[in-house]
């Protein structure tokens, strides 16, 4: 049951960090414009974090990934980048955290969204990185030769369900302050 | 295959396409707001910046703790309620040092003792980008402006008060 389990989390949190690289790096301009709007870095270093922080997550979660496709020896090079995984997720969701307390309005520029960070952000950031880290204990056995065909379609399904939603919470549960505050001033003048 | 195991995956499959679906509506919601309501400039004064002066000149007096700011208009119902709130809360919130209601047209006769006010204070509302009425704000005794939100009614200038005490207590 282990397996299926670390199969899973393995899945879900590599996938999650590459398609968020894919994410990052298909709108890479907007991504740097948030940096810049967060003001925690110099100005003009936002653009070499935006690259950097994009790079690093295609780095880890596609190297991870081929991993898993390719079962290099005892899952020990797996469990280093499910290890690599948790700790940039944890990095996250410490910038994250940051970014709720003390910069409310800025965007997140997590899951691809322009809105503010916001508990969910928080949670499901930190989430992804207990995956990764619990992932990487059983490293060796995520996707091995014990699963049947039918277990690694349940593993591949439910992964992909699980990192579908751990991806949209932030956007699906973020507070529309700014858009109430829209309407009411559209009904206003 | 077993019938259960077929039924597990026909299930974790069905959750998958949910799933997809769930993004897809995110996405549609995501492009209803920007028609519904376009994002400009984000409204009303960014949180953690520097307050702009109340007035031009005067407004050197350093507050005790915080000050409440709370930006009104004439003609305005939800703006007396507010007022009328702002003045029974005193003594209530001892970090709030100086309580000022700032109006965009001229004297209403508003006269309430211990709220200061400012009387056809359009620069003001310029300067703190206020996108409705009533609008308050709450700037720290450093002068920074560390809440601010629409407050349609007085009970939502209540959670706003809860909000600025929530925030010290953090």
């Amino acid at each position: 049951v282990l397996e299926l389990y670390a199969s899973v989390a393995a899945l879900v949190a590599l996938g999650v960090m590459s398609y968020s690289a894919l994410a990052h790096a298909r709108r890479l301009g907007s991504f740097a414009d948030m940096v810049r709007e967060q003001s925690v870095v110099a100005r003009p270093l936002s653009t070499a974090i935006a690259v950097t922080v994009t790079g690093i997550e295609a780095l880890v979660g596609g190297s991870g990934l081929l991993l898993v496709w390719l079962h290099v020896g005892d899952g020990a090079p797996l469990r280093v980048a499910l290890i690599a995984v948790g700790c940039t997720y944890l990095v996250f969701a410490a910038y994250a955290a940051f970014l709720w307390r003390r910069r409310p309005g800025a965007p997140c520029a997590c899951s691809g969204s322009s809105e503010p960070a916001n508990a969910w952000t928080v949670a499901r950031t930190s989430v992804l990185a207990g995956t990764g880290f619990f992932a990487s204990v059983f490293a060796g056995t995520v996707l091995g030769q014990g699963l049947s065909f039918a277990e690694a379609m349940i593993v591949t399904f439910s992964a992909i369900a699980i990192g579908i939603m751990l991806w949209s919470y932030p956007d699906a549960l973020h507070d529309p302050a700014e858009l109430r505050l829209r309407l009411a001033m559209g009904r206003l003048r | 295959l077993s019938f259960l195991t077929s039924a597990v995956v026909l299930a974790w499959v069905a959750i998958a396409a949910l799933a997809f679906a769930m993004s897809g509506l995110l996405r549609q919601i995501r492009i209803l707001t920007a028609v519904v309501a376009p994002s400009g400039p984000r409204l009303g004064p960014a949180l953690g910046s520097v307050a702009p002066p109340l007035t031009r000149g005067r407004d050197g007096e350093q507050a005790r703790g915080m000050t409440l700011l709370v930006f009104v208009d004439d003609g305005c119902q939800s703006c007396d309620a507010v007022l009328e709130r702002m003045a029974g809360i005193d003594g209530q919130l001892p970090s709030i040092g100086r309580r000022v209601a700032i109006f965009e047209g001229h004297a209403t006769g508003f006269n309430k003792p211990g709220i200061e006010t400012v009387w056809s204070a359009k620069e003001a509302f310029q300067a703190f980008r206020i996108p409705v009425t009533p609008y308050a704000v709450a700037v720290s005794a450093e002068g920074r402006i560390v809440a601010a939100d629409a407050v349609g009614s007085s009970a939502a200038f209540d959670g706003f008060l809860e909000k600025i005490a929530q925030g010290e207590s953090r």
